[in-house]
């Protein structure tokens, strides 16, 4: 974990939803700790969406509890709301109002400061001051989804939830939200995000529920999740004229696999650094020509893939 | 600001700047007020004549035939007493009474004159005299023959702009309550606007009750500017009974609402509610005494006429807005138009939905 805070902001006990004969969420446990960016991954219709409106008091559990920010969600859930901020999936806001009076209306509704300096502050937060103006159906959706993060800031909450805050955006956009994302953390506050992006919850998460089928499979840092898999890691080299022999390659230290494929080579490593050295030695001694060099670790996919039988993917 | 008025400012703002919401809220019925209004509205291009005492002499039995074949004139016939009574009602321009000769006249004519609608009396007068000198000369071949005298009666003035001003307020009331609240209102729970209200601490009864309070001071706007701009283009006649017309004006906005949420509870999205609104209101304006008076409808729609709370706001206006009646002269159409916003409300709490449906 790549903070110091322990207590747990969140505790969810054996949340259970079910539509019908379909157990959407299925005793589901978690904690969230203070101040850390806290993912839930998983493909669509996993229960990521319903599990966070349990905790949020948007939806009632079949079964189970969940308190947040020390109140108790099913018999406090005003003083729930109140400490908490939401982005919801798919919030189209009301029309014919401008990006501040939105900001503006949101405080007002949470009983918050809604004075202009406040909505300035907000939109200046989220990089939204030349478009206070804006009617927010103009907006790009990377914009929109930035209001929305603002107006999820409005009553300075404890606890941010954000519900896929990242679908549809470009990549530039994606790396603009994830930076805001990382300010908000940065101010203290604890953020709980959901997403089926991979490399997402890989750079932005501290710890990450992984789900699917309405039950989470695992629970844990990015790293120790990977980790867990004791995967293999992969170096794919491109030789010019000469090709080493696999004896020689085999010989390398960590290695524990080598493929020829004409002039390339892919080898499966348990100790990158170690194996790495020794090809570059290699190279370096008998005078190879190295065209092109790729390493990959495994990643979420792979830790997914490993724990489902199945590929996350859209 | 506190929650409630702000989500009321921001009501109003989202109204005032949705140009569609405008014009159905005011345009359309606008522009049925100046279309009927300058059609039927002051037009009434037929004198309406009363005669009396036509039997004193051959002379005026004469005179009022020839009258009645006149074009430009519709004439009535009755005694005095009727006469009198329809020009002060405002159902007839001008009264002539014949009446016995007093002294060496071959008859002598009185003449009565709706002085309420001075443009017109004018008019009418000087056609009477002027078909009275003309008879004298063609009936009796020689002038002055017939003793005339003009008398000014302040009778009521009535316009088709007068039955129809009623009707007009009823009909934007019935778009505001109905069609305005029920798209509003589903298309805020399609687009998950209901549900982002939800995650605040805002209450959803004074979510709603501001919509309402909104709504309520629209259609109270919306029968002032009809009332003003009536008042200035056509010269409308109205009483000054405004408390009842007020009161009448809110019950209806009320009514009309419970009907909207009702549609709000069951339709499944914009687009639904949206066709639900057509097919209640169209059939309502025609069949709720908006255009015409249903009192001569065929004996089968009048249980749906009665059923309608349209006809029962149009049916209270006029009664106070024209005939300058107060609340305890329409207090049936008060407990109608109360009745239904009170089963309407209920309903509408009972099937409320969050979202559009449970996903």
């Amino acid at each position: 974990m790549t903070t110091q805070a322990t207590r747990a902001v969140i505790t969810a006990e054996g949340l259970t939803k079910r539509y019908g004969s379909l157990r959407a969420v299925d005793d589901v446990n978690l904690h969230v700790y203070e101040s850390e960016i806290f993912g839930i991954l998983g493909p669509n219709g996993a229960g990521k969406t319903t599990t966070l409106e349990m905790i949020e008091g948007l939806r009632h559990p079949d079964a189970g509890t969940a308190s947040v920010a020390g109140f108790d969600v099913a018999s406090q859930v005003d003083q729930v709301k109140s400490r908490i901020g939401i982005q919801l999936q798919t919030t189209s806001l009301f029309d014919h109002l401008t990006v501040a009076e939105l900001v503006g209306l949101f405080a007002s509704l949470y009983g918050a400061d809604d004075s202009s300096a406040t909505v300035r502050r907000l939109l200046g937060l989220v990089s939204l001051q030349e478009k206070s103006d804006d009617q927010a159906d103009t907006l790009s959706g990377g914009q929109k989804q930035r209001l929305s993060i603002a107006l999820s800031l409005v009553n300075d909450p404890e606890i941010v939830f954000l519900d896929e805050p990242t679908t549809g955006l470009d990549p530039q956009a994606r790396r603009n939200l994830w930076d805001l994302i990382r300010d908000i953390r940065a101010d203290g506050k604890t953020i709980v995000l959901t997403t089926h992006y991979m490399e997402e919850a890989e750079v932005l998460c501290d710890r990450i529920a992984v789900m699917d089928h309405g039950r989470i499979i695992l629970c844990d840092t990015p790293e120790r999740l990977i980790a867990g898999l004791n995967g293999a890691s992969t170096i794919s080299a491109t030789f010019g004229d000469t090709v080493p022999e696999p004896a020689a390659l085999s010989e390398l230290a960590g290695v524990q696999d080598v493929q020829l494929d004409g002039s390339r080579v892919t080898l499966q490593t348990d100790d990158m650094r170690r194996s790495m050295a020794g090809l570059l030695d290699l190279a370096e001694a008998r005078t190879l020509e190295l065209d092109k060099l790729t390493t990959s670790r495994p990643t979420l996919e792979d830790v997914f893939l490993h724990y489902t039988g199945r590929a996350l993917r859209e | 600001m506190t929650s409630f008025r702000a989500m009321t400012l921001a009501n109003f703002k989202m109204i005032v700047r949705n140009r569609t919401a405008l014009f159905f809220l005011l345009g359309f019925p606008l522009i049925f007020m100046l279309l009927f209004g300058y059609l039927f509205g002051t037009g009434e291009t037929r004198l309406s004549i009363g005669i009396s005492g036509e039997d004193v002499s051959p002379l005026a039995g004469a005179i009022a035939d020839q009258m009645e074949q006149t074009d430009g004139f519709t004439v009535y016939r009755g005694d005095l007493e009727s006469e009198l009574a329809a020009i002060e009602d405002g159902d007839r321009t001008v009264v002539l009474a014949f009446s016995e000769p007093d002294g060496d006249h071959a008859l002598d004519a009185q003449i009565y004159v709706n002085q309420a609608n001075p443009q017109f009396a004018q008019i009418g007068l000087n056609a009477v005299e002027q078909f009275l000198l003309q008879s004298e000369l063609e009936i009796a071949g020689q002038p002055r023959m017939i003793q005339t005298d003009v008398a000014n009666i302040e009778g009521d003035e009535f316009q088709f702009i007068d039955f129809f001003l009623p009707g007009v307020i009823g009909i934007s009331l019935m778009v505001n309550g109905i069609q305005s609240l029920s798209t509003t209102f589903v298309s805020f729970r399609e687009k998950g606007i209901l549900r982002r209200i939800k995650a605040t601490p805002f209450p959803l009864w004074q979510f709603i009750l501001s919509r309402i309070s909104t709504q309520v001071v629209i259609a109270v706007a919306q029968t002032v500017i009809l009332v003003a701009i009536a008042l200035v283009l056509f010269d409308v006649n109205i009483s000054d009974s405004y408390f009842s017309a007020l009161v009448l004006v809110v019950l209806g906005a009320f009514a009309f609402l419970g009907i909207g949420f009702v549609i709000s509870a069951f339709a499944s999205n914009t687009d639904v509610a949206d066709s639900a609104g057509t097919i209640i209101t169209i059939p309502m304006m025609f069949l709720s005494g908006v255009f015409f008076p249903v009192d001569d409808a065929p004996a089968v729609l009048q249980p749906i006429i009665q059923l309608l709370p349209l006809t029962y706001l149009v049916e209270g206006l006029r009664n106070v807005l024209i005939d300058g009646g107060t609340l305890a002269d329409t207090w049936l159409e008060i407990g109608v138009l109360a009745l239904t916003a009170a089963i309407g409300f209920l309903i509408s709490v009972r099937f409320f939905r969050w979202e559009s449906r449970e996903a």
